[in-house]
């Protein structure tokens, strides 16, 4: 007869009406959510600055070396590499070769490696634009090798078998910090790669994206592919995320487990002091499941602005402390456990209200 | 219509039925009273006719259906919809308003907030108190929170109305108040019956039930 959202308003009205345990369950809920994200969040945040540090060193990244200079992959093994559903990135290089800068016959001579695939993130063009066939771009590190001051001229093979114009300068960083020491060529259909560089998205994948890019390399003998990767990193960021996990759900469990008693605590206290409130309500109609909602409801919106102002304060003293936020689906947990805790903790006093007898507390003696 | 077939109740097992055998006939339309002395059971007969209460044998039958086995959710029901506590002590809630309190009456019949603020902003205008609707009980006199008890009884337009000493704590002219409401709802077709020990009032009922 009487809608949730009726019972649930009229239960928002009487909370905000008894604004003293009103106000006792927005500051327990507040400081469980503060005290949770001030741990664990803290814990979470470390973690997650930890494990992005990790990945930055390259955890996620394999290095496919062609050992066999007759037995190299083709140029397309790059595209294959890319479309695999676990893989951020890849970009691969051809064998190096000596080139020198054609107007200065005394300059000293840098590797060159075609490149193949789309540039990643971790190079970044600094100047002019990416190299087409017959074309170069040079990293800033040996463009003063090379006499270069702007990104302009020629470079030819120290062999004389080829030269090609200079159209930009890059920066390599990251996983790609070796190709910050050669210059790189425009693809060239009738090489082949020496080198790819994958990352792959997640350190677990790192395993079986290695095992795939041997399978798809196009080679007669994959055995002569090396295949490099950063175990140690891997298992270290593994470690990490699950040691530092533990400790963040033990001290997020921890705060919940004091909060949700609180809650109840002050909850039972507030319902007995109310008494006759709930009597009232079962002569004027109310079922026990009404009742029910009604307290529990008396839990939720105090709960609900507890969690804003804790969540708010949480993150502002992770901030304070670490300089980073905790993930957002941490937060997001957190704020979502805390409002369960204090609907959670409202059902024991929920219940006593409703199975009263309200005749025994309606009475006049 | 509601009556009592052979009703008996008690407390517990260690004191006796407080009512024993009781049959007895309640007829709309006319302002029935009960009396007897304290610890008679005048206001236990009221909670077993409010469906308060689950009689130890016996039944209380409304519009012919026997309510002694309904479940909990239909006697809540049957009193959200046709029955009105006027209870001894106003039992308001001190935390809200005189409106919110006369409001309360309506808040299990599934009407809307507008067409129950409406409805009690004139139940409260037509006892007299209708300036006094944003006040808290606190701050209003003993006869006029007793008509506000009454606004909440009344906001369901119930069929029965149960009232448990209702003018037992109030000055003669509040008094009168509450009972002439409650005799002009008996005239349009409501079935009141009113637990009293007042020896003037209790005699103009009109019928009288005496444990």
């Amino acid at each position: 007869m009487t809608s949730l959202r009726s019972l649930l308003g009229e239960s928002g009205r009487v909370a905000f009406a008894n604004r003293a345990s009103s106000l006792v369950v927005v500051a327990v809920t507040a400081a469980t959510c503060l005290l949770a994200l001030a741990t664990a969040g803290r814990s979470a945040a470390t973690e997650s600055a930890v494990v992005a540090s990790i990945d930055r060193a390259g955890s996620r990244l394999i290095v496919v070396t062609s050992a066999s200079p007759e037995d190299r992959p083709p140029p397309d093994f790059v595209r294959r590499a890319t479309a695999l559903a676990d893989v951020d990135w890849a970009l691969a290089v051809g064998p190096a070769i000596d080139v020198r800068n054609a107007a200065v016959s005394a300059a000293a001579a840098v590797p060159a490696r075609a490149m193949y695939g789309d540039p990643p993130p971790d190079l970044r063009l600094l100047a002019g634009r990416w190299p087409a066939q017959g074309e170069v771009i040079v990293s800033s590190a040996v463009a003063p090798q090379l006499g270069l001051t702007a990104a302009a001229g020629s470079l030819v093979a120290t062999d004389g078998k080829g030269s090609w114009d200079v159209v930009g300068t890059f920066e390599a960083e990251g996983a790609l910090t070796d190709l910050d020491r050669v210059v790189l060529l425009g693809p060239d259909r009738d090489q082949s790669v020496g080198v790819l560089y994958a990352v792959a998205s997640t350190p677990q994948s790192v395993a079986p994206v290695s095992r795939l890019l041997r399978q798809i390399a196009d080679v007669r003998d994959p055995t002569t592919l090396s295949v490099t990767t950063s175990d140690e990193l891997v298992e270290l960021s593994a470690v990490v995320t699950g040691q530092l996990g533990v400790v963040a759900r033990q001290q997020a469990s921890g705060a919940m487990a004091a909060g949700l008693i609180f809650t109840a605590v002050t909850l039972y206290a507030s319902i007995g002091a109310r008494r006759r409130d709930f009597g009232r309500r079962r002569a004027l109609g109310a079922s026990r499941s009404a009742l029910v909602v009604l307290v529990v409801g008396q839990a939720m919106w105090p709960a609900l602005v507890g969690v804003a102002l804790g969540t708010a304060g949480g993150l502002a003293v992770v901030a304070r402390i670490t300089g980073g936020q905790p993930p957002v689906p941490f937060t997001a947990a957190v704020s979502v456990l805390a409002v369960i805790s204090a609907v959670v903790a409202s059902v024991p006093a929920a219940l006593a209200a409703a199975m009263r007898d309200p005749v025994q507390i309606l009475r006049v003696p | 219509m509601i009556s009592v077939d052979a009703l008996t109740f008690g407390y517990g097992p260690r004191t006796g039925p407080v009512l024993n055998d009781l049959t007895c006939k309640f007829s709309e339309g006319a302002l029935t009273t009960i009396t007897g002395p304290s610890g008679g059971g005048k206001s236990t007969l009221l909670y077993l006719l409010g469906l308060m209460l689950t009689p130890t044998a016996g039944t209380v039958v409304l519009d012919g259906v026997a309510t002694a086995r309904l479940p909990d959710g239909e006697r809540a029901r049957l009193r959200a919809t046709q029955i009105g506590f006027v209870f001894q002590d106003a039992v308001l809630d001190p935390a809200r308003t005189v409106l919110d309190n006369v409001m309360e009456g309506a808040l299990f019949t599934g009407t809307s907030r507008r067409v129950a603020e409406r409805r009690a902003r004139d139940l409260l205008g037509a006892l007299g108190v209708e300036h006094r609707h944003d006040h808290r009980p606190g701050q209003i006199s003993g006869g006029q929170a007793q008509r506000v008890a009454l606004c909440r009884a009344l906001m369901k337009s119930p069929t029965i109305i149960l009232a448990d000493e209702p003018s037992g704590n109030l000055d003669p002219a509040s008094a009168d108040v509450v009972w002439d409401t409650l005799r002009e709802r008996a005239q349009s077709g409501a079935t009141v019956i009113v637990a009293t020990h007042d020896p003037l009032r209790a005699p103009t009922g009109d019928a009288r039930v005496q444990l």
